[in-house]
């Protein structure tokens, strides 16, 4: 079910926490809202839950508008940032709870035992949580906890599912293997679902479209790899990418980039003469002969190693292969790949094609 | 012989302990516990002997502490003294009605102070006081509230055409005069430890069953009660003790008028107060004590009842 958002706003007294929003989680995808803390993205979670009250704008699930609808009726599924499983309660009744408050859709009646059973067993199959059903929440480690969290959500079959942050508590090995997990069972399920991430790496990995909020405002909705390649700011392009993308002043003459003490870049440009941002992707440095810079660090990283150098008072960072070891000290040529490097306005930071 | 005499001087010596933790063992220890081991065999463990052996005696003398003859004779005088049972009876009203009733509307008032946004430390200050209060001065008000002709009790019934009741000397209705105050008097505190146990609850479970599609009567049997169940359960045990040990409420709402009676011809009189009443007004301190190892056994057979019922119903989590 296709979700869409049409001038949403929330206020809390004076603070605009999510700023006429505009935007459409589409049917069946897997999309991340991503973005700092403070930028509106759990607060616009728990307004398409119906926890939290709008205070302009709408949401539409589908034909339906739900803006003023309680959660009940919303038919959603939420895994909260720390589970919120029911501490007395066995794994079984965790995820059987739902289904003991709604009316089985197919008979219009109450669902019989025989059924809770059924359809228990299958969401701990699909989560792989099966083995636990009598343990209670606190006997499991955080990453069953959240299976459960998501076992419980699904249980009824929502047409929506929300994540509020949902490996944030996870450990580094744990997170990567449930950001797949989530994964699979996305496309298992084929529901529609809102991902919650402050994590760029997380949204970029699983996500089928990614929308980018900064102080309540969205930034840029797009594909990962679009997202990436083709930022439309300095915001969205300063979120993502590791190590971060470096800026420097430039001028443009005639086609020619040049730092400010007229110091030619190895790059071309077909912009209308002007100051402008360059923002360097880390990984748009090859070994040439366009530029010679001095290594101020160098750190090893195993399959490359990311260099930082210093161009016109700026803190550079370049990504180099692994085949020729550097140190700090070292003089290194490069060249530039200018589809890895962007333009930016100079006052207002946004992207110039 | 030079390691032992290492030893020696250090003061403390290693062992291992059952489930092979490492002990320690040293006198000093002792130093450590003695102010509250004095404390306790002053003033609980002797008096708890003394007791029990002033309780055996047939004839005892206060003054002296010598007494005659040994035997269960106060024992056997007290278990056929009908005031004892009338004690046992009120006792028994007090905690199978009063108790239930003030952990139910102390609850209720709880829950309703819990789910409330604006004052809610107004409220929780307001519902608080009466515990600070002394329960003598409370006793005064009370029984200027029951008052036969005076009493606000008996004007608000008599608006819905209620005849005057006579609270407090009726030999009847006494004992529904200190269960009104008992469960008056007994709120406040547990209210406080209600809000407690209601706080400690994570809110985010409250909107995972807003999202699980909970009616709100759901929420609060299936979740936030059995939640509350260590809370409760906690309750319970102070208060069936509390309850059971009932004598200031008798004392401040009879006594003053009735000289040393609680109510007419001891009708309100409660296990606590009988104790009380052999010792100072009778002069019997044989009987008091043997009443006293009665009472202890009843509360303690009354504890084990409750262990048993804790395994099946309260959720440690």
């Amino acid at each position: 079910m296709e979700i869409t958002l049409k001038n949403l706003t929330k206020k809390f007294d004076d603070y605009v926490a999510v700023d006429n929003l505009n935007l459409t989680f589409q049917d069946g995808e897997l999309t991340g809202l991503l973005g700092p803390s403070g930028c509106g993205k759990s607060t616009t979670l728990y307004m398409l839950a119906g926890l939290e009250n709008v205070t302009e704008g709408e949401i539409w699930f589908g034909d339906q508008d739900v803006t003023t609808a309680t959660p009940e009726v919303r038919n959603i599924g939420l895994v909260f940032q720390n589970y919120a499983l029911y501490p007395h309660m066995t794994v079984a009744d965790n995820i059987a709870f739902p289904l003991t408050n709604i009316k089985n859709p197919q008979t219009g009646k109450r669902f019989s035992r025989e059924e809770i059973r059924e359809e228990v067993m299958k969401a701990a199959k699909l989560v792989q949580i099966d083995e636990y059903m009598n343990r209670k929440p606190g006997q499991l480690s955080g990453g069953q906890q959240q299976r459960v969290a998501i076992a419980r959500a699904l249980v009824k079959k929502p047409k929506v599912l929300l994540l509020d942050e949902p490996l944030s508590n996870l450990d580094a090995r744990l997170r990567m293997e449930m950001r797949q997990e989530i994964r699979r069972i996305q496309q298992e399920t084929k529901i529609t679902t809102v991902f919650v991430t402050h994590d760029q790496e997380e949204a970029m990995s699983i996500t089928d479209r990614i929308v980018l909020m900064k102080r309540g405002v969205v930034q840029q909705i797009a594909p990962a790899h679009e997202m990436y390649m083709d930022p439309c700011n300095e915001f969205v392009a300063s979120f993502l990418g590791n190590p971060v993308i470096s800026y420097v002043d430039v001028t443009v003459h005639g086609g020619k980039v040049m730092l400010k003490d007229d110091q030619p870049m190895p790059l071309t440009a077909s912009l209308p003469d002007g100051s402008y941002h360059l923002g360097i992707r880390p990984e748009a440095w090859i070994r040439g002969d366009g530029l010679t810079v001095t290594l101020h660090t160098v750190e090893q990283r195993g399959q490359d190693q990311v260099v930082e150098f210093e161009l016109d008072g700026r803190r550079i960072k370049a990504l180099v292969d692994a085949a020729s070891v550097l140190s700090a000290g070292d003089q290194v040529s490069f060249n530039l790949r200018d589809n890895r490097c962007c333009f930016f306005d100079a006052e207002t930071g946004e992207r110039i094609k | 012989m030079m390691g032992t005499e290492k030893k020696k001087k250090k003061g403390y010596k290693l062992t291992t302990g059952p489930n092979r933790e490492l002990l320690v063992k040293s006198p000093k220890a002792w130093l450590y516990i003695l102010p509250p081991l004095i404390v306790f065999l002053a003033f609980v463990f002797y008096p708890m002997l003394s007791v029990l052996r002033t309780a055996f005696y047939e004839k005892y003398v206060y003054i002296t502490s010598t007494g005659t003859g040994f035997g269960l004779a106060s024992f056997q005088h007290v278990l056929k003294d009908k005031t004892f049972w009338l004690a046992c009876k009120n006792t028994g009203i007090l905690i199978l009605v009063a108790l239930p009733v003030t952990v139910i509307l102390s609850l209720s008032i709880a829950l309703k102070i819990n789910s409330i946004k604006r004052l809610q430390g107004f409220f929780q200050t307001l519902f608080f006081t009466p515990y600070v209060t002394s329960t003598v001065a409370i006793g005064t008000v009370f029984y200027t509230l029951f008052h036969s002709q005076h009493g606000y009790i008996n004007y608000f019934l008599s608006l819905f055409g209620v005849d005057t009741i006579n609270w407090l000397t009726d030999s009847n209705t006494v004992i529904w005069a200190l269960c009104i105050f008992c469960i008056w008097n007994g709120l406040a505190f547990k209210i406080v430890l209600f809000l407690a146990g209601l706080q400690k609850i994570d809110k985010q479970v409250y909107k995972a069953a807003k999202i699980d599609c909970a009616k709100p009567g759901k929420t609060l049997f299936k979740i936030t009660l059995p939640l509350l169940s260590p809370t409760m359960w906690m309750v319970v045990i102070v208060s069936v003790i509390y309850v059971a040990r009932t004598y200031n409420e008798v004392f401040s709402l009879f006594t003053s008028v009735n000289a040393n009676t609680a109510g007419p011809g001891n009708s309100a009189i409660t296990i606590a107060y009988y104790i009380y009443y052999c010792f100072f007004v009778r002069n019997q301190v044989n009987y008091a004590a043997a009443a006293a190892v009665l009472f202890l056994l009843v509360i303690m057979a009354l504890t084990i009842l409750q262990r048993v019922i804790s395994r099946k119903f309260v959720h440690y989590y």
